[in-house]
C-alpha cells in the first residue's frame, strides 16, 4: 500500500472516533484512534525521503493519534524515533517536542486526594518542569482567588466586590501549594481544612474543601462544554457567575499562545483531565459580552494599554495607552478588585462603551 | 442573478479529507448551530476583504434528541464552524478539503483545488478555523485576527487560510496568509 492509502484508512478510523467522541460515545473512541494509528505510523514508513514536509505532518498526526488513543508509551517511542530520524522540518520538531511533554504528564500517574487539584501548563514557553515565574505566580493567584470565591458562595456569603476574604474563611479554606511529579510545569493545589478551628468556626464548618473543589471543578467543565446556559444552572446568582467567568478566562491562554497553549486541572473524583485552551476563552468572552450589553447610543470600542491607575470606589481606572495618552475610564467599579488588582502595571485590553466624549467600562483582559 | 447555496451537503462526495460519517456529524453540528439563531432557509454573507458573496442556506431543522446529543456547546460551534468554512472556501474559492492530519488537541485540514492530487502536502493550503456562537461582527472579525496570528506563528512554512463563522451575525470571513 502506499503512504496515501495508509493514511486514508487511517482518516477513516480518527474521523470515527472523532465522531464518536463528539457525540458523547465515548466507548469506542480509544480503540479506533489506536486503530488510526497503526495506518498512520505504515503511512509515515511509506513515505519518500524527498517529501520533509509530508513526512513532518504525517509523523505529527501519527503520534497524536497513539496519544489520543491512550498508548503512550508507543506514543513516546515514535515521537523519539522520528526526532532521530533528522528528517523533520523545524515546526514538526517543535510540535513532537510540545506533545512528549504531555504524554510525561500523562504517564506522570499522579495521585490525588479528595481536597486537591492537579494544575498543568502546556505548550508555549511551558518547558519540563519549567515554566516563566510570573505566569505560574499569576495562575496560583486566580486559582486561590477561585477557591475562596468558591467556598464563599457555597457559604451562601454575599457576592464581595472589594478587598480579601474574611479571615474566618481564609483561616478555613487555606489553598497550599505543592511541587508535583515534573511533567510539562504542575502543580497541586491543596484546600486544607485549618486544624485549630475555634468554637464558633467550628459551627459554621459544613462545606467541605473536598466539596469546594469538587464544586470549583464542575464550575471549570461547566465553563468549558456551556459557559452561558449551563453556568446559569450550576451559579444562578448573576455577581457570582461572572466573577466565575471572569477568573476562569484569566486561566485560559491567550491567542498568541507564547505563555502556554492549554492548562489542564484534574481532581480525584473526575475519569479525565479537563483543558481550558483558547476555544475556552473564546466561549466564555461571548458569554460575558452577552451579559454586559450597550445602551442606546453607545458603540463598542477597545483601548490598549498599561492600567497604570485605578479608584475602584470612586468608580474609575486609567490607562496609558501606546502614544502617551492617559486616558480615565468610568463606570469600572463593579469589576471585582481580586481580578484587576494584579493587572495594575500590565498591559491590558479594556473593552469600553462610548457615547460622545464618555467611555464607561465593559470588561477588562490582560494583553499580554 | 442566481444567488448560489451554501455546499454543506454531501460534503465527503467533494471533500476528499471527509469521511462520510464525519461530513454527517459536521453538518448536524452547523444544523445545531443555526437552529439556536435562524429559521432555514436563510442567507449568509462570505467576505475575503472587499470582495463578498452572499448564499443561500438550507438545512433540516433539529429535534431535542439531536440538540440534546450536541451538549458541549463549545465543541458543537467549533465542529459547526467546520461544515460552514470548509462549504465556503469551496464555493469562494474552488478548494475541498484533501487530507485531514490530526494534532494533540483535534485534526488539521489541508485543502486544494477541486482535482488536484493528494498525495503531496506540499501543494496544499492548511486551513485554520473557528466559530462564534453569538458574537457580532466585531467579534468574528477580531476572532479571524486571532486565527490569522495564529496561522502566521505556526512556523510550518505552509500557505494558510483562516475562516471565522458568525453563526448569529450569518457571515464568514476568509484571509489568506501568504508564506515568504
Amino acid at each position: 500500500m502506499t503512504w496515501l492509502e495508509q493514511h486514508r484508512l487511517s482518516e477513516r478510523y480518527a474521523s470515527d472516533a472523532e465522531v464518536a467522541k463528539l457525540r458523547g460515545e465515548h466507548a469506542q473512541v480509544q480503540e479506533l484512534y489506536s486503530i488510526a494509528a497503526r495506518h498512520e505510523e505504515s503511512a509515515l514508513d511509506a513515505i519518500a525521503s524527498d517529501k520533509p514536509r509530508t513526512y513532518g505532518i504525517i509523523a505529527v498526526s501519527a503520534v497524536a493519534l497513539y496519544f489520543k488513543a491512550a498508548e503512550f508509551a508507543e506514543a513516546k517511542s515514535l515521537a523519539y524515533q522520528c526526532l532521530a530520524s533528522q528528517r523533520l522540518p523545524e515546526f514538526a520538531s517543535h510540535r513532537l517536542e510540545d506533545m512528549l511533554q504531555s504524554i510525561r504528564w500523562e504517564q506522570s500517574g499522579v495521585n490525588l486526594d479528595d481536597a486537591q487539584m492537579l494544575v498543568s501548563l502546556k505548550g508555549g514557553a511551558i518547558l519540563y518542569g519549567g515554566a516563566p515565574l510570573g505566569l505560574v505566580v499569576e495562575k496560583s493567584q486566580k486559582i486561590r482567588s477561585l477557591v475562596y470565591r468558591t467556598a464563599e458562595y457555597l457559604k451562601n456569603i454575599p457576592h464581595r466586590k472589594r478587598g480579601e476574604p474574611s479571615k474566618e474563611i481564609r483561616d478555613m479554606y487555606r489553598p497550599w501549594i505543592f511541587q508535583s511529579e515534573p511533567a510539562s510545569y504542575q502543580f497541586r493545589v491543596s484546600v486544607q481544612k485549618f486544624k485549630q478551628l475555634n468554637l464558633n468556626l467550628l459551627d459554621t464548618y459544613d462545606v467541605y474543601p473536598e466539596r469546594i473543589v469538587g464544586h470549583l471543578f464542575k464550575i471549570f467543565q461547566t465553563c468549558s462544554e456551556s459557559p452561558l446556559e449551563g453556568l446559569s444552572k450550576v451559579v444562578p446568582e448573576e455577581d457570582y457567575r461572572m466573577s466565575f467567568l471572569k477568573l476562569v478566562r484569566d486561566l485560559t491562554p491567550t491567542s498568541n499562545g507564547a505563555d502556554f497553549t492549554r492548562l489542564d486541572i484534574q481532581i480525584a473524583s473526575a475519569p479525565h483531565a479537563l483543558g481550558l485552551n483558547i476555544n475556552t476563552r473564546y466561549a466564555i468572552n461571548e458569554a460575558i459580552r452577552l451579559n454586559i450589553g450597550l445602551a442606546p447610543g453607545e458603540e463598542e470600542g477597545e483601548i490598549r494599554g498599561i492600567l497604570r491607575a485605578l479608584h475602584l470606589d470612586n468608580d474609575w481606572i486609567r490607562i496609558l495607552q501606546d502614544d502617551g495618552q492617559n486616558v480615565r475610564i468610568n463606570r469600572a467599579g463593579d469589576e471585582v478588585d481580586d481580578r484587576i488588582g494584579p493587572m495594575v502595571n500590565h498591559r491590558v485590553t479594556v473593552r469600553v462603551a462610548n457615547a460622545g466624549t464618555n467611555r464607561r467600562f465593559l470588561d477588562i483582559e490582560l494583553d499580554e | 442573478m442566481q444567488i448560489p447555496k451554501l455546499p454543506i451537503d454531501d460534503m465527503e462526495q467533494r471533500h476528499k479529507g471527509l469521511t462520510s460519517a464525519l461530513a454527517d456529524a459536521l453538518k448536524e453540528s452547523a444544523r445545531v448551530c443555526l437552529d439556536r439563531h435562524h429559521a432555514s432557509p436563510t442567507s449568509v454573507t462570505i467576505k475575503r476583504r472587499s470582495r463578498e458573496l452572499v448564499a443561500d442556506i438550507e438545512w433540516e431543522a433539529t429535534d431535542e434528541r439531536t440538540r440534546g446529543a450536541w451538549a458541549n456547546e463549545i465543541d458543537t460551534t467549533e465542529a459547526g464552524a467546520y461544515a460552514c468554512v470548509l462549504a465556503a472556501v469551496e464555493l469562494f474559492d474552488g478548494l475541498v478539503a484533501i487530507l485531514r492530519a490530526e494534532t494533540e488537541t483535534g485534526a488539521d485540514y489541508y485543502v486544494a483545488p477541486l482535482g488536484v492530487g493528494a498525495d503531496d502536502f506540499d501543494e496544499h493550503i492548511r486551513l485554520e478555523i473557528s466559530g462564534v456562537d453569538r458574537g457580532n461582527d466585531v467579534t468574528v472579525r477580531r476572532r479571524l485576527r486571532e486565527k490569522v496570528d495564529q496561522l502566521a506563528k505556526a512556523r510550518d512554512d505552509i500557505p494558510g487560510i483562516a475562516g471565522v463563522v458568525g453563526f448569529r451575525e450569518k457571515l464568514i470571513l476568509l484571509e489568506n496568509l501568504e508564506t515568504a
